[in-house]
C-alpha cells in the first residue's frame, strides 16, 4: 500500500511539475459561438480567420525561399512592385509598392515609380530595397534556390556564377522612389514575371542585423504587405496579424489569421467539420461530396495552373524511339485515368500548355486544340491503335514483335497509397493496352529526383505548377540548354522558337509562335505526356468573402472579411 | 562504484561516437539530398551556389571530420532545409513537448499496468485476469494510426470535447495522451503478470506464507520487488520512446515535438537534423540503460552488472 | 467381552495383503512422461489456450485457402465495381480500385503472417542467445555486448529500411524482414540478459556451480526454463509488433509494395476514408487484433505449460 501511495503521490506531483514546463500561452481562438450576430452584408465586430498549412515553411526569407507553403504566408506579409488581383471573377493588376511604371521603346529598361508604403516599423519603401533583394538573391554566395527567375536582367548570369560584382546587375535605385531595371532582352510577361517572391523587397539593415537568423522564426522578419508575423510556433502555427503602415492599410479587414500546421488529410478534414478552420481543401471525391451537403460553405473550385504528365527519358534504349513514346501517351484514356487515379477531380489535358494560361485575351489551348485528342482520331481514322504505333517502333528499333518482351520500369516519386493506386491503374491499362508488363519503382521523392537527374530512368510522373500568365513559363522548361524535365531531349528549330516567341511583344505572332513549339514538342516529337490539369476544389464557410478564385491571382488574404460568423 | 561510473561514462562516449559516425556514412549513402526536396529542374549554376554554401561539394569525408570537429564543441549545426534553425534549438524546443505527452502516457501506463498486472497475477485464471487482461491488450490490438483517427473522430468531430488537433493548452493533450498510454498499460501489465507468477510459485515466497506472513507483506515485499527485473528493462526503451515521442500521435494531432522532426528529416534528407535527433537519442538511450543497470543492482542486490 | 477385546483377537486370516509389497517400493507410480508432452498435456487442459490455437489455425488456413477459394484474383482492377460494401459478389467488399477485399484479406495475411512470425522467431533466437551469452558471461563479456547492442538501437532504424531497399535495389518480403530483424532482436536481448542476470545470481544456481555443474548444464536445467516465461511474452508482442511495425511501415509508404498488401498496409490505406467506408479499415484491424489477442492467450497458455515448478 505505500508503494502505491507513493506511486500516486509521485505521479500527481510530476504531473503537476511537467505540465507547467510544457505548456506556453499561445491558444488559437475559438471559433465563434455565434455572440457576433450581425446582420447580412455587416462585417462581424471581430475580423479574423482560421486556415491551414499542410506543412511548415521552410523559411521566410524571400532569397531562400524553395516551397509554396513559404509562398503563401510572403504573399500575405510582402509586397511587390505590383500585384496580380482579382475584380469581379476577372484579373486585374493592381499597384504595389509601385504607384507608375513604364518601359522604353524596346521593352528592355523598365521604370518603377514608387509610391508611399512603409515597413512594418513605420520605415518607407524604397528603390534601395529592391536594389538590395535582387542583389542578394543573385548573389552565389546567398544560395538562392529561385533565383533563375531573375535570369532576364542584364549581368545575372554573370553575376550568380561569380564572374561579375552584384553591382553590375541591372537594377539601380535612380533615387529613393525610382528604380530602374534592365534587360537583357524585351520580355513580354515582365510584369506578371515581379509579382513572385524573390521580387520582394528586403530590408538591408535588418538583414545585416539578423545574419543567418533572417527568416527563421516571427521576431526576424519584416513585412511590408498587408500582414506581419506575430508569431511561429513551428510545426504547429504561424500567427499573422494585420499591418497598420501598409499603404493600402483601409482596404484590409482582417486583424488576425492563424495558419495551424495540419498534416495529415484526416485532422484538417475533421478540423474543418468540426469548425476549427474556416477554409479546407479537397482532394477526395468521398469528402468533396460530404462537405457539399453543408448548407454553411461555399464550393470554391477553379482550376490551377499545376500540370500532371509522365515524362519519357529520349536516351533510354526503348524510349529514344518517338512512336514509342506516342504508343505509350496514346494509351492512357483521359478521362479514365482521371476518374480512377485522381478521384474525378482534375482536368483531362492534351496539350502542354496548361488550360488556364493564355496569350494576351485568348486561351492558348483555345488556339492550340487538343493535340492528344486530335491524334487519336487521326489514328482511329486510319484504323490503328497505339499499339500499332508500339509495334511500329520495335520493329524500327529491331525488338521483334512481342510487347510481352520489353522491360519496361515506370518510376513513381512516392510511396504512399496514392501512388500506389497510381501505379496499378497504369499497369493494368498498360497491360491491356500495349500488352507491355511495366513494372514500378515507388521510390521516396529524393531518390526518384536522383535518378531522374542522372538519367536512370525510363518513364517517370511528376507534376509542374506554373508560376506566371505566359506560355513561356512552362514551353521554356524543353529548350536543349535548360532541360528541366530531365528529359535528355533537344531541337534545334524548338530552341530557335523559343528564343523568338520570348522576344516577340505582339501577341498573335507570340502566341503562333508558342503553338508551333508545342507542335514540335508533342504532335512530332511526343517528349512528355500531359495527363491532367490540378484544380483547386476548396471549401469556405459561407461568412468568408472576397477570397481568390483564379489560379494566377496573388492577393492572398488582403481583401478578406467575415460576415455572419 | 566510483571507478565503475567513470569507466561507463568513457563506454558512453565512445558509443556516441560510434553511433554518429556510422549514421552519418549511412545516411549519406542514400541517394537523393536535401536541394531535391526542395525545388526542382534547377539549373546547374543554383545548384552549385546551393552546395557550395552548405560545404556538400567538399569530399565526403572532409564534410565528415567538419562535422566532428563542431559536434564536439557542441555545435549541432543547422538544418538544412530550415535555414537559419539551429539544431539544438529545434531539439530543445520539441523534446519537452514529446517528453510532455509521452511523460504522462508512461506514468499512467505504469500506475495502471502495474496494478492491473498484480490484479492479473492473483487472480490467475479467474474473471479479474481476464477482464484485466482485456483492458490491457485492448488498446494495442489496434494500430496506433487507425486508434488516433477513430479518437480525433469520435471526441473532436462528433462529440466536440476536444479539438482535432493543435498544442497551446490542457485540451490539447488529452486525445494524443489517450491514444498513447495504451501502450506502456499492455507491456507492464502483462510482463508483471508473467514475472509475479514466476516468483510466486518460487520456495522462498512459499516459506514466506508458511511464516504466516500477511498476504500485503508477500506480495510488496517479496514477490513485487523480484517482479521487477522485466519491468526496469522494458522501462528503460520506454523512457526513451517518452522523447522520440510517436511521429504519428504527433502528426495527426498537430503536435511540435521531436517525433515528427525525426521521421520527416530522413524524408528530406535533412542531414543535420537527422544527424541531432540521433545524437539526442543515442545519449538518452545510453544514460537511461546505465539508469536500468543500477536500478537492476537496486532491486535485486545479489546481481552485480559488469566486471 | 468388550469391542476391544473382541476386535484384538480377530483372525489374522480375515485379511489379505494386497500391497504394496516392499520390493515394490522403489517402483514408479506412474508412468514417465518426457517434459514435452507433459507441457502438451497441460497445455491442453487451459482451455482459452486450447481454443486460441485453434483459431489461429484457422485464421491460417485461411490465409493459405483464402485467395483460392474466392471467385476473384486479388489484385485485378474492377473500374466500375470501386469501395462497394461487403455484399454477395465480393464477401468482404472492394477497395478503392475495386479489387476484392475478401482475397486481398487472405493475401495480406500471408505476408501479415509471415512477418510476424518469422521476424519474432529471428529475433527471439538471436536475442535470446545474444542477451544469455551477456548475461552468463558477465564482466567485460557483457560490457562490450551491450555497448554494440546500444549502438545498433539508436542508429535510425528508418535510414536502415531504407539504404537496404535501395543497396539490394528491391523492396520485396525479404528485404523488409532484413531490414527489420537487423535491428530488431536488440529488445529481446536485453530482456533475456537482465533475466540471466538475476537468475544466475540465484541461491540454486550458485549451489549448483559449487558443486560442479557443467555450465552447460546450469544454463539448460537452470537457467533456461526460468528465462523461458519473459522469452515466451516477448514473443506473444513481438508476433504482432513485427504486424505493426511493417504497417507503420506501409503507413509511410515504405512496407510492402503493391499489387503484394498486408494487413497493416490495407488498414493504412483505409485511414483516410473509413468514415465513409468502415468496412475497409474494420476487416485489417479486426484480423490483426484477433491474431495478437490469440498469441497472447496462446502464449499465456505456453508459458503455463512449459513453467517447471507446475510439474503435477
Amino acid at each position: 500500500m505505500k508503494f502505491k501511495k507513493y506511486l500516486a503521490l509521485f505521479t500527481i506531483l510530476a504531473l503537476t511539475v511537467v505540465m507547467f514546463a510544457g505548456c506556453n500561452d499561445s491558444a488559437t481562438p475559438d471559433p465563434s459561438n455565434g455572440d457576433n450576430g450581425t446582420d447580412e452584408g455587416q462585417m462581424d465586430a471581430e475580423q479574423y480567420i482560421n486556415t491551414y498549412l499542410v506543412s511548415d515553411p521552410t523559411t521566410l526569407d524571400p532569397s531562400l525561399r524553395s516551397d509554396t507553403y513559404s509562398s503563401t504566408i510572403l504573399v500575405n506579409t510582402l509586397e511587390s512592385l505590383v500585384r496580380m488581383e482579382e475584380r469581379d471573377g476577372d484579373y486585374y493588376q493592381n499597384r504595389g509598392d509601385a504607384e507608375t511604371w513604364e518601359y522604353n521603346e524596346d521593352g528592355t529598361v523598365w521604370t518603377f515609380y514608387l509610391g508611399d508604403n512603409k515597413w512594418e516599423d513605420g520605415e518607407p519603401v524604397t528603390a534601395h530595397d529592391y536594389v538590395y533583394s535582387l542583389r542578394r538573391s543573385s548573389n552565389p554566395a546567398t544560395g538562392s534556390p529561385n533565383s533563375y527567375f531573375l535570369t532576364p536582367i542584364v549581368n545575372f548570369e554573370e553575376v550568380n556564377n561569380g564572374t561579375l560584382p552584384v553591382e553590375e546587375l541591372g537594377v539601380r535605385a535612380i533615387d529613393e522612389k525610382t528604380l530602374e531595371i534592365t534587360l537583357t532582352n524585351p520580355v513580354p510577361a515582365f510584369l506578371s514575371m515581379i509579382d513572385s517572391t524573390v521580387y520582394y523587397p528586403q530590408r538591408q539593415d535588418k538583414v545585416e542585423e539578423w545574419g543567418e537568423r533572417y527568416g527563421s522564426e516571427a521576431q526576424y522578419t519584416i513585412s511590408n504587405g498587408p500582414f506581419k508575423v506575430d508569431s511561429w510556433t513551428p510545426n504547429s502555427s504561424i500567427i499573422l496579424s494585420k499591418n497598420e503602415n501598409y499603404w493600402d492599410a483601409e482596404s484590409v479587414s482582417l486583424e488576425r489569421v492563424v495558419y495551424n500546421i495540419m498534416t495529415d488529410e484526416t485532422t484538417y478534414y475533421n478540423a474543418f467539420e468540426s469548425g476549427q478552420i474556416d477554409f479546407v481543401g479537397t482532394g477526395r471525391t468521398e469528402w468533396l461530396e460530404r462537405f457539399q451537403q453543408r448548407d454553411d460553405v461555399n464550393f470554391n473550385s477553379y482550376t490551377s495552373a499545376t500540370i500532371t504528365y509522365s515524362f519519357y527519358n529520349s536516351r533510354d534504349d526503348l524510349f529514344q524511339n518517338e512512336n514509342i513514346r506516342k504508343a505509350f501517351t496514346l494509351a492512357i484514356d483521359r478521362e479514365d485515368i482521371n476518374e480512377v487515379a485522381f478521384s474525378g477531380l482534375r482536368v483531362p489535358t492534351y496539350g502542354w500548355v496548361v488550360p488556364t494560361i493564355s496569350v494576351g485575351n485568348t486561351t492558348f489551348r483555345d488556339a492550340a486544340g487538343d493535340t492528344i485528342l486530335e491524334m487519336k482520331a487521326e489514328l482511329e481514322a486510319e484504323g490503328l491503335t497505339s499499339k500499332d504505333l508500339l509495334l511500329q517502333g520495335m520493329e524500327e528499333l529491331g525488338l521483334g514483335d512481342d510487347p510481352e518482351s520489353l522491360n519496361v520500369t515506370f518510376s513513381l516519386a512516392g510511396t504512399d497509397d496514392w501512388f500506389r493506386t497510381l501505379g496499378e491503374y497504369l499497369q493494368q491499362v498498360y497491360r491491356e493496352e500495349l500488352g507491355v508488363n511495366i513494372e514500378i519503382d515507388f521510390s521516396e521523392w529524393g531518390i526518384f529526383y536522383s535518378n531522374v537527374t542522372s538519367g536512370n530512368y525510363q518513364i517517370g510522373f511528376m507534376g509542374w505548377g506554373a508560376y506566371y500568365n505566359d506560355p513561356y513559363d512552362v514551353l521554356s522548361l524543353f529548350v536543349s540548354d535548360q532541360d528541366m524535365i530531365e528529359t535528355g531531349w533537344g531541337n534545334d528549330e524548338y530552341d530557335a522558337l523559343i528564343r523568338e516567341a520570348a522576344k516577340e511583344m505582339d501577341d498573335e505572332a507570340r502566341l503562333e509562335l508558342y503553338i508551333q513549339a508545342e507542335n514540335i514538342l508533342l504532335r512530332d516529337e511526343m517528349v512528355v505526356s500531359p495527363l491532367a490539369t490540378s484544380r483547386v476544389n476548396q471549401f469556405v464557410k459561407d461568412y468568408v468573402h472576397n477570397y481568390s478564385t483564379l489560379g494566377f491571382s496573388n492577393m492572398g488574404l488582403k481583401y478578406v472579411y467575415t460576415s455572419g460568423r | 562504484m566510483l571507478k565503475y561510473i567513470i569507466k561507463r561514462l568513457g563506454y558512453a562516449v565512445l558509443t556516441l561516437f560510434i553511433v554518429v559516425t556510422l549514421t552519418f556514412f549511412l545516411m549519406r549513402s542514400i541517394p537523393g539530398d536535401p536541394l531535391a526536396s526542395m525545388a526542382r529542374g534547377l539549373p546547374e549554376q543554383t545548384r552549385a551556389n546551393f552546395y557550395a554554401k552548405y560545404g556538400l561539394d567538399q569530399p565526403l569525408f572532409t564534410q565528415y571530420t567538419m562535422y566532428m570537429q563542431n559536434f564536439v564543441r557542441g555545435d549541432l549545426g543547422e538544418s538544412v532545409v530550415f535555414p537559419g534553425r539551429s539544431v539544438t534549438d529545434t531539439i530543445k524546443r520539441t523534446a519537452p513537448v514529446s517528453g510532455l505527452i509521452g511523460g504522462i502516457s508512461l506514468i499512467l501506463g505504469f500506475a495502471i499496468g502495474i496494478s492491473l498486472g498484480i490484479i492479473a497475477a492473483l487472480n490467475k485464471n479467474r474473471w479479474p485476469d481476464y477482464i484485466v487482461m482485456f483492458i490491457a491488450i485492448l488498446g494495442v490490438t489496434i494500430p496506433i494510426f487507425v486508434l488516433a483517427s477513430l479518437a480525433q473522430y469520435l471526441f473532436s468531430v462528433r462529440l466536440g470535447w476536444f479539438p482535432s488537433s493543435g498544442w497551446g493548452d490542457l485540451r490539447h493533450l488529452f486525445l494524443p495522451v489517450a491514444v498513447s498510454f495504451f501502450g506502456p498499460i499492455a507491456s507492464f501489465a502483462r510482463y508483471l503478470k508473467s514475472s509475479m507468477l514466476e516468483t510466486l510459485s518460487q520456495d522462498y515466497i512459499l516459506t514466506a506464507k508458511a511464516k504466516g506472513l500477511s498476504k500485503r507483506a508477500v506480495i510488496l515485499k517479496h514477490t513485487l520487488r523480484n517482479s521487477m527485473i522485466p519491468i526496469v528493462t522494458i522501462l528503460a526503451a520506454r523512457i526513451v520512446a517518452v522523447f522520440t515521442g510517436s511521429f504519428i500521435v504527433e502528426r495527426m494531432f498537430g503536435v511540435p515535438g521531436i517525433g515528427f522532426y525525426y521521421i520527416s528529416s530522413i524524408n528530406n534528407n535533412d542531414y543535420s537534423m537527422i544527424l541531432g535527433t540521433t545524437v539526442f537519442y543515442a545519449a538518452l538511450f545510453i544514460v537511461a540503460q546505465l539508469f536500468v543497470d543500477f536500478i537492476y543492482m537496486m532491486v535485486d542486490p545479489r546481481i552485480r552488472v559488469g566486471s | 467381552m468388550t469391542e476391544k477385546e473382541k476386535n484384538k483377537n480377530l483372525d489374522k486370516n480375515l485379511f489379505e495383503i494386497i500391497g504394496p509389497e516392499t520390493s515394490e517400493a522403489e517402483k514408479l507410480g506412474r508412468p514417465q512422461v518426457s517434459f514435452l508432452s507433459d507441457a502438451w498435456r497441460r497445455f491442453k487442459e487451459n482451455k482459452i489456450a486450447t481454443v486460441a490455437l485453434f483459431l489461429l489455425m484457422i485464421i491460417g488456413i485461411m490465409v493459405i485457402i483464402g485467395p483460392w477459394i474466392s471467385a476473384h484474383e486479388y489484385e485485378v482492377i474492377n473500374r466500375d465495381r470501386r469501395n462497394e460494401s461487403p455484399n454477395a459478389d465480393f464477401w468482404f467488399g472492394t477497395d478503392r480500385l475495386g479489387r476484392d477485399l475478401f482475397s486481398r484479406t487472405w493475401q495480406g495475411g500471408r505476408v501479415s503472417l509471415i512477418i510476424g512470425i518469422v521476424g519474432a522467431f529471428i529475433t527471439a533466437v538471436a536475442g535470446s542467445i545474444y542477451g544469455g551469452i551477456s548475461g552468463y558471461f558477465g564482466g567485460r563479456v557483457d560490457d562490450i555486448m551491450m555497448r554494440i547492442v546500444e549502438v545498433l538501437i539508436s542508429v535510425p532504424y528508418l535510414i536502415v529500411v531504407i539504404l537496404l531497399s535501395v543497396v539490394l535495389n528491391s523492396k520485396s518480403l525479404g528485404t523488409l524482414l532484413l531490414a527489420m530483424t537487423i535491428t530488431g532482436w536488440t529488445g529481446m536481448a536485453r530482456l533475456v540478459r537482465g533475466q540471466v542476470l538475476q537468475v544466475k545470481s540465484q541461491e540454486f544456481v550458485m549451489a549448483a556451480v559449487g558443486l560442479g555443474v557443467r555450465p552447460w548444464k546450469i544454463i539448460r536445467k537452470h537457467i533456461i526454463p526460468n528465462v523461458l516465461s519473459v522469452v515466451i511474452v516477448s514473443v506473444t508482442f513481438q508476433v504482432p509488433g513485427f504486424i505493426f511495425s511493417e504497417a507503420f511501415l506501409s503507413f509511410i509508404g515504405l512496407g510492402i509494395q503493391p499489387p503484394e498488401t498486408s494487413w497493416g498496409a490495407l488498414a493504412a490505406a483505409a485511414q483516410n476514408i473509413y468514415t465513409f467506408y468502415p468496412y475497409q479499415l474494420f476487416i485489417p484491424a479486426l484480423m490483426i487484433a484477433l491474431t495478437m489477442l490469440c498469441f497472447t492467450l496462446m502464449g499465456d497458455g505456453l508459458r503455463d505449460a512449459l513453467d517447471p515448478k507446475l510439474r503435477k
